[in-house]
């Protein structure tokens, strides 16, 4: 099922213009879509104050939170060569539940703002940890990501340990544990934004590496590449991404997992197409996932990271049945 | 001897995995235009040597120079890439691509950061899939391909790569046998064509008849270099491969060939 790779990108950019209007728009005071436009650019609209302060902020930090996730997922796939590889295997995601845990078990006053450093902090930490652990197996992917599941479960173990000794500031935890972009405004914009702005163009320009790699490392490095470099670079890149992702909005799980499998399915191998459409994958997943959050059963606003879950399993298991290659 | 020009020139090569040695102390000079057929039982060190000659194992000591001036340890590795390429043994492909997208990533070592092809690309391209007999499966998807067809497509790749040396792992391993023949058969074409094969071999009658030199490997060190005509003994056999055989001129090609002498069972069965 290979499509040319302009419909695809047409597709996506329409769904994602789509859910960003519909996301805007839905919420406890329904605003028609034709005066999102409206509210947007012009200040003496009724509508122009919530869509500028809380809505336009939101779809912004979902859409680059799952891009973000989306091209680590792409990458970490790309370098590991395992179909189920992704940000949360390699122990990112708890390795910055853990930081933010331990924040709210030991230090219950810290303000909020405190939340995305020590996330980003200990989704780095995390890295550093299973580079440093598994520095001798860079060479072998799979023994790497193994290195990186036992990490993970390490860190879960611990945030549970955390959790029934200190049933304290379970509420925030949780919601922080799922994944939420509840009451996320322009101050969490400058925590993802840049990250992205740097590290996806370095991304696409490791892009023809990244294809070469899928030829084995033995014919990349007779093809002229540096293997073990460009291994470490890519995971080095992609854990930042996810951490910085993280450190916004905590753990939304299945992103990185399900839009580079879907994106594969859709325009083959190239990786150079495959980033920016993964990318716009993921933030379609992430806005339509915190719509859907909200909309579903209101007043109760559901953690984006339930609902990318829910959209992204059953999905994934479709995609899978029809897909012979893994 | 001083005429022929040397293609690889190995000198005192260690290789070794953690602690165990591999390769000890190892000097070796392949000719340019040759056929050189590396034998030898399994963990002699054949295929381990062809890897640190492309690079994919980092010895401990010793220089690997193709030519008078690369230094295979030492020079970038896209510049040695223009110089060698290498067939694994084990190949893998991405999943659903065509021939010819698979070919073009022998470009690799000509192309920019974006690997864009330019015009002389697409020529070297159609070129390599020509001379490996591709040609028409160009838009065809690689995984409706054959086994032989799937080799040559590899060798369209690793020609596209236009090095004047090819180093090739076992590369009749998964193959029928007409298969086989079909690629040693074109081998010698490209030979012919003013390449010089380096192949790692495992049937040694195949060895005999395709290659120009054989060089004899048992536990890390070369034992012998030379025709096969020369270094093809009985002797031999029975030293390094603990194989008790005959040789005897291979009445096609007339070079020489073993035949494995039959033990008590066999005659008696036959009696």
């Amino acid at each position: 099922m290979r499509v040319r790779p302009v419909f695809v990108f047409i597709s996506l950019i329409v769904l994602l213009l789509c859910f960003s209007v519909w996301h805007i728009a839905a919420g406890a005071i329904d605003i028609a879509p034709l005066d999102v436009f409206k509210a947007l650019h012009s200040s003496d609209s009724e509508h122009n104050f919530i869509v500028n302060n809380f809505r336009l902020p939101r779809l912004l930090i979902s859409g680059l939170v799952g891009a973000a996730l989306a091209i680590s997922g792409l990458l970490i796939q790309g370098v590991i060569r395992n179909p189920l590889a992704s940000p949360d295997v390699l122990g990112v995601t708890s390795g910055a539940s853990l930081a933010v845990i331990t924040l709210a078990v030991f230090w219950p006053n810290a303000p909020i703002s405190y939340i995305p450093p020590a996330a980003l902090l200990g989704g780095f930490g995390a890295t550093a940890l299973l580079l440093f652990l598994a520095r001798h197996l860079l060479q072998r992917p799979a023994a790497f990501a193994l290195v990186g599941i036992a990490l993970a479960a390490t860190f879960g173990a611990a945030i549970d340990y955390l959790l029934t000794v200190n049933p304290l500031e379970i509420n925030t935890a949780m919601l922080w544990l799922t994944g939420s972009v509840w009451g996320r405004n322009w101050n969490h914009l400058p925590l993802i934004a840049p990250w992205l702005a740097v590290l996806m163009p370095l991304a696409m320009l490791l892009a023809y590496r990244l294809d070469l790699l899928g030829l084995g490392d033995d014919t990349a490095t007779s093809l002229g590449t540096g293997v073990k470099k460009l291994r470490l670079l890519c995971i080095v890149v992609a854990i930042s991404l996810a951490s910085a992702a993280v450190s916004v909005c905590g753990s939304i799980g299945f992103v990185g997992l399900v839009s580079p499998h879907l994106v594969r399915s859709l325009l083959g191998h190239r990786h150079l197409l495959l980033i920016p459409a993964t990318a716009l994958t993921g933030a379609i997943l992430v806005i339509s996932a915190d719509l859907f959050a909200r909309i579903l059963m209101p007043p109760i606003e559901l953690p984006a990271g339930i609902l990318t879950a829910f959209i992204g399993a059953p999905y994934f298991i479709f995609l899978l049945c029809r897909y012979k290659n893994w | 001897m001083n005429i022929e020009q040397t293609a690889i020139s190995i000198d005192n090569l260690d290789v070794r995995y953690a602690t165990k040695t591999i390769i000890s102390n190892l000097n070796l000079s392949i000719k340019k235009g040759k056929i050189t057929a590396l034998i030898g039982p399994n963990g002699c060190g054949k295929s381990t040597l062809l890897k640190s000659i492309s690079r994919l194992l980092k010895p401990s000591a010793g220089s690997i120079h193709l030519g008078a001036d690369i230094d295979v340890l030492t020079c970038p590795s896209k510049e040695i890439a223009r110089a060698l390429a290498l067939l694994p043994q084990m190949t893998q492909s991405p999943e659903g691509i065509t021939v010819k997208t698979l070919v073009a990533f022998g470009r690799a070592p000509y192309l920019n950061q974006f690997g864009m092809l330019k015009e002389e690309d697409h020529r070297q391209i159609e070129l390599a899939m020509c001379r490996a007999g591709v040609s028409e499966l160009a838009n065809d998807y690689i995984d409706q391909l054959s086994g032989g067809q799937l080799q040559r497509v590899w060798i369209a790749l690793i020609l596209a790569q236009d090095t004047d040396i090819l180093l090739l792992d076992e590369p009749t391993t998964y193959l029928d046998i007409c298969h086989q023949y079909e690629l040693l058969n074109l081998l010698v074409e490209l030979n012919l064509a003013g390449k010089t094969i380096v192949i790692v071999m495992h049937d040694l009658n195949q060895a005999c008849r395709y290659a120009d030199e054989l060089v004899i490997m048992q536990k890390g060190v070369i034992i012998d270099i030379g025709t096969p005509h020369n270094v093809f003994t009985e002797k031999m056999l029975r030293d390094v491969f603990n194989f008790e055989a005959i040789v005897i001129n291979d009445p096609e090609a007339s070079t020489p060939m073993s035949i494995a002498r039959a033990q008590k069972v066999v005659k008696s069965r036959a009696a």
